[in-house]
């Protein structure tokens, strides 16, 4: 998959409150796979609605919050979305 | 699947002429309401045979017609990617007879749950949907379209509110409908490379059932399983190959794409916006900010389990002695009288009433606290908190190489080991399960206190409630050490990365809350009550009867079986500071094998020579009336108590009045005095380490045999029996050593090597272990 000029980072560097869209997910088959079937997949908007933190973060994707570990949150890549649209997200 | 762990709980279609309706949705939809609603109190809480996942099933009842319905395991996919849950689920709805699938999915999140409605649609079973939960959707600005969706998927869907009932009666009649006319949904289509790939997979594969061909294929290919058989595996390759070459794309992604763009197609048809913004979710977020907090996010937890802790078995004190004294009235005295009229001999009446009957009264008492225990954390859980509380921890247990939430059994421990164990379900990940259920049997629970206060009363006057509070912190301390230690020898790995999905948070629903506190006290009053039944009749005829040179006789306790075998058994504990001639506490230990409430009792009985024809008497004028109506009394009584003691739900306080502690100890005066004499402070402080560490009660090895098998609960008793021995060894030689220092040196060095062999000898199990993962590879097809 191209990449694009749009930085990409880990979801662990986020700011709180920002939105970005998902490029990947590393990590292995098994954590990839239990992302995605949290809705967490490659193209989808998510929102930090608590942390970045030493804990993790929370983030929202469609209407479900979900809390991810520190490990699991430096593994997410992706590319900060611009703010003020709500990208789609229920709430 | 094996039926060894059966429990009677095969496929429900064994029962004749019954429809199967299987319950399917994601954790979180509000599934569990679903199926209270339509089963109520007909349903029955087991285990699918062979794994330890909970079952519900029971029957409904609309238009005079009954049916079967089973709760199937909250699964996000049925594919991949998830534990034994997703196993269960699958293989029922493939294998098993399901004549209607109800899916509920909960429309303020309707994309996600929409994915798995995919997946459903694909076993080819009549499907039916419950859409749940829209009053949350409407409170995010969204008007569920019902009759758009059914259109568009042609099955029925029913718009619910479960948690407050509505569309009960709408969903039973759709579901009668359903039964007379399944409706046939058009099975969903990939992409047609895909479809080709799954049919060239299909096709070499065994089973003659088209379903099950189509998920083994989808998930071989999407490679979430490796297949045994290597025609088999060649065909998966080639398969992907193609579908790479002809689309430049992975199966994998083609097959997540084409599944989440219908389910998001589909959403956008059933949701209309209507601009309205929530409440709901600026509370989730106001009330998160304090809970997941980077510094509250702990204290808080610590004090909602504190207020568990102390609601139920505080509160449930206020209980307790009602219905102690009325069981006893009633299962006890009043059983006995009733065998005496029935004209059955005095030997066998004291046996069935004093034992049997005991047994019973004993497991009654129980049903205060620990029913209260399971309505809390039904209700906390309901509530959404409990998926916070297991985020908060999750940074700190997991140094110790342990998941977040398996502080919650850990605290209940502190309660009674049992529910504990049995709470420990609430962790998925297998080996951080494990862990959990290991560390159990070191939380002091508050029977083995009963004991402490007896010793703290005769040895520790003035500093008892800090003996008490020391051998807490031992009990902690030793169980983190145990599990830290585990995790880095036997059973190495990884916890696994932390994922939740966090709820809104709501308010539980009473009915919900109370029915599944109800069906766990049912479980457990039953497996602890037979467990405890059998230990009392049993533990009732050892004190009174011996091997004399007449053969097995009656005898006074000093010669029964329980003093020889206790009088044989004395000499090893003389590490620990015990003469043969302490034989009675060594019959202690044995009793509290069994059950630790009964260990006082046992004292009691040795050194008061309680006369079996007293309690005959009782039997004949067993005055039931006069006992329950005393026994009603205790409960204001008790409360009073309550309300005075919050601030000390250890009672730590209590231990400095010495006959408030007497009483709460239950230990008569005879038997302080027996103790004053087999113990010194320091032989009594061993010996109370002893109690805190050796075995749990023989209900706690059952339920740790039911959660993790016999290999490991043997280790653990006998790991257990070992840490006691040796911190009790070292501590009373440690204390004694300048009466003899080559000695003491000796024991301690050699429980200081025992250990050490112990940790060597792990560590070579968990290489094996970790071999024959790792030789085995990916998770074969099943």
């Amino acid at each position: 998959m191209m990449q694009n000029e749009t930085n990409v980072l880990s979801l662990a560097q986020l700011a709180h409150g920002q939105c970005a869209k998902v490029v990947d997910v590393d990590g292995g088959r098994a954590l990839a796979q239990r992302m995605v079937m949290l809705g967490i997949r490659r193209g989808v908007a998510l929102c930090v609605v608590h942390g970045p933190g030493a804990r993790g973060a929370v983030v929202q994707v469609g209407g479900a919050r979900i809390a991810l570990g520190r490990g699991v949150t430096d593994k997410i890549r992706v590319a900060p979305l611009p703010a003020g649209e709500r990208h789609g997200l229920a709430a | 699947m094996t039926a060894c762990h059966a429990d009677g709980n095969a496929a429900p279609a064994a029962q004749a002429g019954m429809p199967v309706i299987a319950l399917a949705g994601n954790p979180n939809s509000g599934k569990t309401t679903v199926f209270n609603l339509l089963t109520g109190a007909h349903q029955h809480v087991g285990n699918w045979p062979g794994v330890t996942v909970e079952q519900r099933r029971g029957t409904a009842s609309a238009h005079g017609r009954r049916m079967a319905v089973i709760d199937l395991p909250g699964v996000y996919s049925l594919l991949g990617g998830g534990g034994a849950d997703q196993g269960v689920a699958r293989n029922f709805l493939l294998d098993e007879r399901v004549d209607l699938i109800v899916n509920i999915v909960d429309a303020s999140n309707l994309e996600r749950h929409l994915a798995l409605t995919f997946e459903l649609l694909e076993t080819g079973k009549p499907l039916l949907l419950a859409l749940n939960m829209v009053d949350e959707a409407q409170a995010l600005g969204l008007e569920p379209q019902a009759q758009a969706l059914a259109g568009q998927l042609g099955v029925p869907v029913v718009a619910l509110v479960a948690r407050k009932g509505q569309g009960r009666e709408a969903l039973l009649d759709a579901i009668v409908q359903a039964l007379q006319q399944p409706p046939q949904p058009q099975v969903p289509a990939y992409p047609d490379a895909v479809e080709q790939a799954i049919a060239a997979v299909g096709a070499a594969l065994e089973s003659a059932q088209a379903a099950r061909r189509r998920f083994d294929a989808l998930r071989l290919l999407e490679g979430l399983v490796v297949s045994p058989r290597a025609p088999v595996q060649a065909a998966v390759h080639a398969a992907q190959t193609q579908v790479r070459q002809h689309t430049g794309e992975d199966v994998a992604d083609l097959v997540a794409a084409a599944r989440f763009g219908w389910a998001h197609q589909l959403a956008a048809i059933a949701l209309q916006r209507t601009g309205r913004m929530g409440l709901r979710h600026r509370v989730t977020d106001v009330i998160d900010r304090v809970v997941l907090n980077e510094w509250l996010g702990v204290p808080v937890f610590l004090l909602v389990l504190y207020l568990v802790f102390i609601v139920s078995f505080s509160a449930g004190k206020v209980f307790i002695d009602f219905f102690d004294q009325a069981s006893s009235a009633l299962f006890i005295a009043g059983l006995g009288h009733l065998l005496l009229q029935a004209g059955l001999p005095d030997w066998l009446v004291s046996i069935a009433a004093g034992g049997v009957g005991g047994g019973v009264n004993l497991v009654v008492s129980f049903i205060p606290p620990i029913g209260l225990t399971f309505l809390f954390l039904a209700f906390l859980d309901d509530s959404g908190y409990m998926a916070r509380a297991a985020y908060a921890m999750d940074r700190f247990m997991r140094r110790l190489g342990l998941p977040g939430n398996a502080l919650v059994p850990m605290v209940i421990g502190f309660g009674c080991n049992v529910p504990a164990i049995m709470g420990s379900r609430i962790i998925e990940d297998p080996r951080g399960r494990l862990l959990t259920v290991l560390m159990q049997p070191f939380m002091s629970c508050s029977a083995r206190l009963t004991i402490y206060m007896a010793f703290a009363v005769v040895f520790f006057r003035d500093n008892g409630g800090q003996v008490v509070f020391l051998l807490y912190v031992l009990g902690i301390a030793v169980a983190l050490l145990t599990a830290w230690m585990l995790g880095r020898t036997a059973v190495p790995g990884e916890p696994m990365p932390f994922v939740m999905e966090l709820p809104p948070y709501r308010l539980p629903s009473g009915r919900s809350v109370a029915l599944q506190a109800w069906q766990r006290l049912k479980v457990f009053v039953l497996r602890v009550g037979k467990v405890i039944v059998a230990i009392g009749v049993v533990l009732f005829v050892l004190p009174g009867i011996g091997w004399t040179g007449d053969g097995l006789r009656a005898t006074p306790i000093d010669q029964s079986l329980l003093a020889q075998g206790s009088k044989a058994i004395a000499p090893m504990f003389a590490p620990m500071g015990i003469e043969r001639d302490d034989w009675p506490a060594v019959s202690a230990l044995l009793a509290g094998a069994a059950a630790k409430e009964i260990v006082i009792g046992t004292l009691n009985g040795i050194y008061q020579r309680q006369n079996a024809a007293d309690l005959l008497a009782s039997y004949r004028h067993p005055e039931v009336g006069d006992k329950l109506l005393q026994a009603v009394q205790t409960i204001p009584d008790n409360a009073r108590a309550f309300l005075g003691g919050l601030a000390d739900p250890l009672h730590l306080r209590q231990l400095q009045n010495t006959e408030e502690a007497t009483q709460a100890s239950g230990a008569t005066h005879e038997t302080l005095a027996g103790l004053q004499r087999m113990f010194t402070p320091l032989s009594a402080f061993a010996y109370l380490v002893f109690v805190l560490l050796y075995v749990p009660c023989a209900s706690t090895m059952g339920a740790l045999r039911r959660e993790v098998g016999w290999g490991w609960m043997t280790f653990s008793v006998l790991y257990g029996i070992g840490m006691a021995w040796a911190a009790a060894t070292v501590i009373y030689q440690v204390g004694t050593f300048a009466a003899h220092p080559q000695g003491a040196a000796a024991w301690i060095a050699a429980c200081v090597a025992a250990f050490a062999l112990l940790v060597v000898a792990l560590r070579q199990y968990g290489r094996r272990a970790g071999q024959r993962t790792a030789a085995a590879g990916l998770e074969s097809l099943v």
